[in-house]
C-alpha cells in the first residue's frame, strides 16, 4: 500500500526556516491540497517529498523508504513531479515530450501506450503532433501534467497543477488528480485557488509560516476565523448550492 | 516526432557531401588537379588493380592533400558532434567547445607537449596531451560549476572565465618561449592543418570513432536533458552523471583536434544549429548530421584557405570564424535563434 511519511521535517532555505516541524501522513487513495500563502512553504513541502532539498531535521519516506538520496531513476519509480516552474523546451512534438514521462521505462516495455493513455487522462490528445513550444502556456501545462501522469509513479506531487488554465481545463486537471488518486494512488497538489482545491481534494492541508495551522477535510480547513487569520483579509465562506462543498469569498 | 528524416537518409547525403569535399580537396590548391584525375588516383589506391595515374598527381593528391583533407574532416565531424552535445547538455544554442573553455584548456596540454620537446607540431605526443587537458578541463569546468549550483549558465560563464584565462596563458607562452618547435600564436587561436599527415589521421581518426561512438549512445539521455536539470531528474535522469560523461568525450575529442590542427572556431555551433534546424531536435539523428557537418565545414574552410590566398594560406579558423560569425548574424537578424 502507498503511503508518505513526513516526520518533524524542517527545512532551511538561504537561512531561513522554510518548513518547521511538519508531521504529515498520506495514505493511497488520497488527493491532498496543500494550500496557504505566499511563502507558507507549499513548494518546498512537495519538493522534499519528491527528495529535492534536504532537511535540517526530520525525514520524508515513501513507502517506508527514505526519499532523500535515492537514486534519480529508483526516485522516478516511487514519485512524479510537476514543477512550479514551467518547462521551456523546443522542437520536440507534444507525443515526445509526454514519452519522456516513461524514460525509466525505456527498452524496458514498450510505453506507446502509456504515453498515449497519459495524453488522454490529460486531455491532450488533439495537441499530440504539435511542436510543444507553439502551444499556449495552458496547453504546455497540461502536456507535462501528461509527461508526468506518463511515468506511472504510485506518488503524484504537482506544483500548481491549475497555474495558467481557465476554469474548464483548471477543474478537468483537478478531476484527472482525483481519478489518479482513486487508482490506488496519491496525489499530492498545491493550489492557490482555494475553491478548486475544495471542490476536489479528499484532504486540504493549510500551511502558514511553515508550519501545518490546519489539516483535515476541506470543510474543516477552510474556516473563516481561520483563513483571516493565516491570509490577512475578511473571508466568508458559503456552502455550494450543487456540490455541498465550501466555497470563499472574500469580504 | 516531427521529422522526416531518418540515420540512413542522413549517412547516404552525409555521405554524398563528404565525398564530393573529400574530391574537391585533393584537387584545388596550388597545382590543379582535374576532379576526374583526383578521382582516378583514390581509386587507384582503394581499389584493387593498377590504374595509369602520374606519379605527380599521386603525390600531390594522396601523398599531401589526401591526408590533409581527411584530418579536416575527422576533426570537423569531432568538433560537430561536440557542438551538438553542448548546446544540447547547456540548452544554449550557441554552445560551442571554444566558448566554454575546452578549446583553451587543451591548448594548454598540447602545447606543454611542443614545449617539453616531446612533440613536433601534430605529433601524437602533442594530440594525446591534448585529448588528456581537454578532457581535464571538462571536468574541472563541470566541477567547478557544480560548486555554485551547476546550472547550464553557470558552466558556461565558468567555462568562458577558464578559456579566456588559459587562452592568454598559451598566447604569452608561445609568443615568449620562440621554440622553432612550437607552432606559433595563429595556430592557437585560428588552427592550421600544416602538419597533416596519415600518423596524424589515424590518430585522429581514432579519437573521431571514440568521440561519435561514445557520445552516440548519450542521444537519448540528451534528449530527456532538453527537459531542463530538474525535469529531467524527476523523470529518471541522472543528470549529474550524464552530464560528466557526455563532457568527457566531448573534452577529449575536442582535445585531440586542438593537439592535431589547433584551435578552430564556430564549427560546433555552424554544425549543431545547422543539424537540429535540419534533421530535428532529437540527438540520435542529430548527431551524425553534426558530424557530417563539421566535417565538411572544415574541409571547404580549409580548401577555401588553401586557394583564397593567392600565395599564401589563409588559416582555417579565420575561415571558420567569418563563415560561422556571418551565419550567427543570419541567425539572429533573421529570428531564427531564440537568444
Amino acid at each position: 500500500m502507498t503511503s508518505i511519511e513526513v516526520s518533524e521535517l524542517t527545512v532551511q532555505l538561504k537561512g531561513r526556516v522554510a518548513l518547521d516541524g511538519i508531521d504529515l501522513s498520506v495514505e493511497a487513495g488520497e488527493l491532498v491540497a496543500v494550500v496557504g500563502p505566499n511563502g507558507s512553504g507549499k513548494s518546498t513541502l512537495l519538493r522534499a517529498i519528491a527528495g529535492d532539498v534536504e532537511p535540517v531535521s526530520g525525514a520524508v519516506s515513501i513507502n517506508g523508504d527514505p526519499i532523500l538520496g535515492l537514486p534519480p531513476d529508483t526516485a522516478a519509480a516511487r514519485r512524479s513531479f510537476l514543477e512550479q516552474e514551467h518547462v521551456k523546451i523546443a522542437g520536440f512534438d507534444v507525443r515526445s515530450v509526454v514519452g519522456f514521462g516513461a524514460y525509466i521505462s525505456d527498452g524496458v516495455t514498450e510505453p506507446s501506450d502509456r504515453v498515449e493513455g497519459a495524453m488522454a487522462r490529460a486531455g491532450v490528445t488533439d495537441l499530440a503532433d504539435r511542436r510543444f513550444e507553439e502551444l499556449s502556456g495552458g496547453e504546455q501545462r497540461r502536456v507535462s501534467i501528461a509527461r508526468v501522469l506518463c511515468q506511472n509513479a504510485p506518488v503524484v506531487l504537482l506544483d500548481e497543477p491549475t497555474d495558467s488554465l481557465d476554469l474548464g481545463h483548471a477543474h478537468a486537471v483537478m478531476r484527472t488528480a482525483r481519478d489518479e488518486a482513486a487508482s490506488h494512488k496519491i496525489v499530492v497538489s498545491t493550489s492557490h485557488d482555494l475553491n478548486i482545491a475544495s471542490q476536489h481534494a479528499t484532504r486540504m492541508v493549510l500551511l502558514h509560516r511553515g508550519r501545518i495551522a490546519r489539516s483535515g477535510t476541506p470543510a474543516s480547513v477552510l474556516e473563516p476565523k481561520l483563513l483571516s487569520e493565516v491570509y490577512g483579509v475578511t473571508v466568508t465562506v458559503i456552502t455550494h448550492p450543487t456540490t455541498g462543498s465550501p466555497v470563499v469569498v472574500s469580504g | 516526432m516531427i521529422t522526416r528524416h531518418s540515420l540512413p537518409s542522413i549517412l547516404i547525403v552525409g555521405g554524398l557531401f563528404t565525398i564530393a569535399a573529400v574530391v574537391l580537396g585533393v584537387s584545388v590548391g596550388s597545382t590543379t588537379v582535374s576532379f576526374a584525375t583526383a578521382l582516378e588516383v583514390m581509386l587507384d589506391h582503394l581499389l584493387p588493380g593498377d590504374l595509369d595515374t602520374s606519379a605527380q598527381a599521386d603525390a600531390i593528391v594522396w601523398g599531401i592533400r589526401m591526408p590533409r583533407v581527411l584530418v579536416a574532416l575527422l576533426a570537423g565531424a569531432i568538433l560537430g558532434v561536440a557542438g551538438t552535445v553542448l548546446q544540447g547538455a547547456l540548452r544554449n544554442p550557441l554552445a560551442d567547445s571554444q566558448l566554454v573553455g575546452l578549446s583553451a584548456a587543451a591548448s594548454v596540454g598540447a602545447l606543454s607537449g611542443y614545449w617539453i620537446g616531446y612533440a613536433s607540431s601534430g605529433s601524437t605526443v602533442a594530440i594525446l596531451l591534448g585529448a588528456a587537458a581537454g578532457a581535464v578541463g571538462a571536468q574541472a569546468v563541470w566541477w567547478l560549476a557544480r560548486r555554485v549550483g551547476g546550472e547550464p549558465t553557470r558552466f558556461i560563464l565558468v567555462g568562458i572565465g577558464m578559456g579566456l584565462g588559459l587562452a592568454a596563458l598559451v598566447a604569452t607562452a608561445s609568443i615568449a618561449i620562440h621554440d622553432p618547435r612550437i607552432p606559433d600564436v595563429t595556430f592557437w587561436f585560428f588552427g592550421g592543418l600544416g602538419a597533416a599527415n596519415w600518423t596524424v589521421v589515424a590518430v585522429v581518426g581514432f579519437f573521431a570513432v571514440v568521440t561519435v561512438g561514445g557520445l552516440f549512445p548519450f542521444a537519448r539521455m540528451l534528449d530527456v536533458l532538453s527537459l531542463g536539470h530538474n525535469a529531467a531528474s524527476h523523470v529518471g535522469l541522472n543528470v549529474g552523471r550524464v552530464s560528466a560523461g557526455a563532457l568527457a568525450f566531448v573534452g577529449l575529442g575536442v582535445g585531440a583536434t586542438v593537439g592535431a590542427i589547433g584551435v578552430v572556431g564556430f564549427v560546433g555551433l555552424v554544425a549543431g544549429r545547422v543539424a537540429f534546424s535540419t534533421v530535428g531536435p532529437q540527438h540520435r539523428l542529430a548527431i551524425p548530421a553534426s558530424a557530417f557537418t563539421g566535417a565538411i565545414f572544415v574541409a571547404l574552410a580549409d580548401t577555401i584557405g588553401r586557394v583564397g590566398g593567392r600565395g599564401f594560406e589563409v588559416p582555417i579558423g579565420l575561415i571558420t570564424t567569418v563563415l560561422g560569425g556571418a551565419y550567427l548574424v543570419y541567425l539572429i537578424t533573421t529570428r531564427r535563434l531564440a537568444v
